[in-house]
């Protein structure tokens, strides 16, 4: 008598049979991606240069996201950075700082957005990693 | 025994296939920074009714990350999904306030994260704003299309919306699909279930549903 377990691979066959024949009539899912967006904190810097915020912003999104961040416009001080690319090479989250001087000093906010379901992280998780990543804030910055 | 174990074997595979094509399902995200208005007169709660305002023009309930922060964000379109999503900072100044514009949106937005920011930003400063592109209605009862809308069995209602999202009568999320006339929910488990011809039943082994128009 045939052992069961030489029948296994059998119903692998099937399962992947089953898998390319579903494939084959669903197609390509359809792209509704749903967005988890938050205003992450605002952070101040009582004596700091704006370049000084811009230089730890791209640093920051450059560190939290895994790929160079873009200023959105030399010297705006407006930084962007995606990341967490999914298997078509898309990236599911993004982030923004801003960076605004405010007397001797500045102030920087952080917005983070991620697709629902694409991954574990939220926008919440990923601005805490945005702002932690941080770099070198000036003497007397403190996150709100 | 083999027989119980090859079936357990090809479920898992199924259950395998099916996750890989709900997986498949996600898209890019993009995002952009919009205009940044620096208004030399004005309080930090002129500024955030304005933000407020503006945000709710194009998206739904825009809300303050915390009271006073200055911080809001809403999500949408207006009406229903939540493919697009939109965040206003206010910062006050010595004087005035100074306002910046981020938008994110994911494939299947009807409209780009640029004419999103740059209409909620023209919005805030009174200049004209252009239509967006709207999102498809919501079908009509009966649609073989797809699932969205409100369905019954007895006291439970489900209601489907257009990202393919579900929330059922305890108010846990799930989500459906449709191919043919083949739905699958995905509510505490996978059910498959049969759209009728007219587009207003969905009948299965675990659920029987009811469009309601």
């Amino acid at each position: 008598m045939r052992p069961p377990s030489i029948r296994y691979p059998r119903s692998f066959v099937s399962a992947l049979a089953a898998t390319a024949m579903l494939t084959a009539l669903l197609g390509p899912s359809p792209a509704r991606a749903s967005i988890d967006m938050v205003a992450g904190a605002r952070g101040t810097a009582v004596n700091a240069s704006n370049d000084a915020c811009s230089a730890s912003a791209n640093a920051a999104l450059t560190t939290a996201m895994g790929h160079p961040a873009v200023e959105a416009g030399a010297g705006t001080g407006q930084w962007l950075g995606f990341g967490a690319n999914d298997s078509n090479g898309n990236p599911t989250a993004s982030a923004a700082i801003h960076c605004y001087p405010v007397g001797t000093g500045y102030v920087v906010t952080v917005t983070c957005a991620t697709e629902r379901g694409a991954g574990s992280e939220t926008a919440n998780a990923l601005c805490a990693r945005v702002e932690k990543a941080f770099a070198t804030p000036a003497a007397g910055f403190k996150w709100q | 025994m083999a027989m119980i174990a090859r079936t357990r074997l090809f479920a898992l595979a199924l259950a395998g296939a099916m996750a890989s094509l709900v997986a498949s399902a996600h898209g890019a995200i993009d995002m952009t920074t919009g205009i940044r208005y620096v208004v030399p007169s004005g309080t930090l709660a002129d500024c955030s009714a304005k933000a407020k305002a503006s945000l709710d023009a194009f998206l739904d309930d825009a809300t303050e990350s915390t009271t006073g922060s200055g911080s809001w964000t809403a999500t949408g379109p207006a009406g229903g999904g939540a493919t697009a999503a939109a965040t206003v900072h206010c910062i006050a100044l010595e004087k005035g306030y100074v306002v910046t514009f981020t938008c994110a949106a994911g494939s299947g937005n009807p409209y780009g994260v640029v004419d999103l920011c740059t209409d909620v930003a023209h919005k805030f400063s009174g200049k004209p704003t252009v239509a967006l592109a709207t999102p498809p209605p919501p079908p009509a009862c009966g649609s073989l299309t797809n699932l969205v809308g409100k369905w019954v069995e007895g006291d439970k209602t489900f209601v489907m919306t257009v990202d393919y999202g579900l929330t059922g009568p305890d108010g846990v999320s799930g989500s459906w699909y449709l191919n043919g006339q083949t739905a699958t929910i995905t509510y505490y488990g996978d059910h498959v279930l049969t759209l009728s011809a007219d587009g207003t039943h969905l009948n299965g082994r675990d659920y029987n549903l009811t469009r309601k128009c």
